[in-house]
């Protein structure tokens, strides 16, 4: 009996050794690259070249974003974890809105008030659809009162060129604070054609705030280059734009398929 | 002096006076509707066995702030959330729920509960004015996947035309919640439910979901779908022929919710 044992033990042995091997190089996944980040110097050197370019503090995005980017993680988390990084970026935002001084009381004395020197409807939050709508949500919370308007701009896959479908803003978005929202920024095709339509209705550049998640070197050199009085505010600056497909590396996948469950089974979140 | 103070105090009577009179003389150009009885409101559910109309008593308070032309976009939006958080726990409140036992602190209980995850839900919204009910409905479901179909309306025609769509690519597998805050003539809805019929979707699977509808929509969109349900929070009495709109209404909702009404016009379109 204690032979019988000791080879079922050992065939059990060989069996698990087998799967260990196997399973590690599945696991080492070799065909798949390792992109690494930016470094600190890379990034003040962008800094640098674009004074309206705010690129948030690594502190407080470094957690959210590594949940976010993981393939694996399950539409609730990313919903979660998407919004406390808009919520970010919005107070970003808000925070660089023009301020106006008055003095208020406290209930112990005088002090010099610093308020955002606009009202709630007088600041409009453009989205481009689909993706720009996830901002919505964390955008009407902080400022309830805004006005919300809406463009829609699709990316054909195969050309990778933006195409207009349709838009819907205030008739006096002229006269307002614009923050134009798109979670990610690539070749910049759409966020560019986006700014048109805007400077068609009136809208002045240093009006405008562009919101993004995550972009990269060559989508803002284009919208800077075309629009440079705008600010963009960015969560993080991905190093690589994949030429062939105009995808982020190792950036989000598909925002919009992931935030919004539209996912297609096979492909595990390509695309941007 | 006294005279003249006399002179004064008349004179500022007749302005007032005159002011009254020109005021309920302006009020008295627009008409006044008056909602649909209970009577009515009963044949309605008798005739379509899928339609639920939300109790009045949850509703009236909401609706009548949404209706006012004079409520804020902070005010509309916060009301509009209330009751679409109300119609989307209906719609869940209807879908299939399985049975099985589980234990309290204190011992055994049947334990009914909705039969889908939360990934088989599939918010299907009719941009743009749809789009309102996502804030609250990802807030009930919070896994639910997001579907969208833009249609917009045809100022000249009033024909809806479809301008793009994005759904889960499994989405005949799903539980649809269709929605669309107006049921005018109900072309839009029917032009979404064909969109949703040619990918596969059962009409079993689907509830719709609107905030005002009027028999006429409601009656075109059950002609077609008969299987489908139906939820609203309140139907109106009357659709204005020339401009296809609910009176009274809440007048052109995406606009209000959105905060891009025309200052203009002021009261506006539907669908």
């Amino acid at each position: 009996m204690f032979k019988n044992l000791t080879k079922l033990a050992c065939c059990l042995g060989l069996v698990n050794g087998a799967f260990v091997v196997c399973s590690q190089n599945v696991h080492s996944q070799d065909r798949l690259q390792h992109y690494n980040f930016l470094s600190e110097n890379e990034l003040h050197n962008l800094l640098k070249k674009h004074e309206n370019l705010s690129i948030l503090n690594r502190n407080q995005t470094e957690h959210i974003l590594s949940l976010m980017r993981e393939a694996n993680t399950d539409i609730v988390s990313f919903r979660k974890n998407a919004d406390r990084l808009i919520r970010i970026l919005m107070e970003q935002a808000l925070a660089q809105l023009q301020k106006k001084n008055s003095v208020k009381q406290s209930p112990l004395g005088f002090y010099t008030a610093n308020e955002v020197k606009f009202s709630d409807e007088e600041i409009c939050i453009v989205s481009i659809l689909r993706s720009g709508n996830a901002f919505l949500n964390e955008g009407l919370r902080v400022i309830q009162g805004a006005s919300i308007g809406q463009i829609l701009i699709q990316r054909n896959e195969e050309t990778s060129m933006p195409k207009y479908f349709f838009e819907k803003l205030p008739e006096n978005i002229h006269e307002q604070q614009i923050i134009l929202v798109d979670p990610m920024l690539g070749t910049g095709g759409s966020a560019s054609m986006a700014l048109k339509i805007l400077q068609n209705y009136g809208v002045k550049e240093e009006n405008i705030m562009f919101l993004t998640l995550v972009s990269c070197e060559q989508g803002l050199s284009k919208v800077f280059k075309e629009h440079p009085n705008i600010k963009i505010i960015t969560a993080q600056v991905d190093p690589i734009l994949i030429k062939e497909i105009n995808y982020l590396a190792p950036g989000i996948g598909d925002f919009g398929d992931r935030y919004f469950g539209t996912v297609k089974k096979h492909t595990r979140g390509l695309q941007v | 002096m006294f005279k003249n103070l006399l002179r004064i105090g008349f004179n500022l009577s007749l302005f007032n006076t005159t002011y009254v009179l020109c005021q309920s003389i302006k009020d008295e150009k627009l008409p006044h509707y008056h909602f649909l009885n209970e009577q009515d409101l009963n044949k309605l559910l008798r005739k379509h066995q899928n339609l639920s109309i939300i109790d009045r008593s949850y509703t009236e308070h909401i609706l009548s702030i949404i209706r006012d032309v004079e409520t804020d976009t902070v005010e509309f939006r916060k009301n509009s959330d209330r009751l679409i958080r109300i119609l989307i726990e209906q719609a869940i409140s209807q879908i299939e729920k399985k049975k099985h036992v589980k234990k309290s602190p204190l011992g055994y209980y049947d334990a009914h509960e909705v039969k889908f995850e939360d990934e088989e839900i599939c918010f299907v919204s009719i941009l743009r004015s749809g789009n309102a009910f996502l804030f609250e409905g990802l807030k009930a479901v919070s896994g639910a996947s997001i579907g969208q179909i833009l249609i917009q309306r045809n100022e000249d025609t009033a024909l809806p035309s479809y301008l793009f769509q994005k759904l889960p690519s499994n989405i005949k597998e799903q539980q649809v919640v269709l929605m669309d805050p107006m049921l005018a003539t109900g072309n839009s809805a029917t032009l979404a439910l064909r969109i949703l019929k040619n990918q596969g979707v059962k009409q079993e699977n689907i509830t719709f979901l609107t905030l005002v509808s009027c028999e006429q929509g409601i009656e075109k969109l059950f002609r077609e779908f008969p299987k489908m349900k139906i939820i609203t929070a309140q139907v109106d009495p009357i659709l204005l022929k020339d401009f296809n709109y609910l009176a009274p209404g809440i007048g052109n909702f995406g606009d209000r919710y959105f905060g891009t009404v025309k200052k203009s016009q002021q009261p506006s379109q539907q669908q």
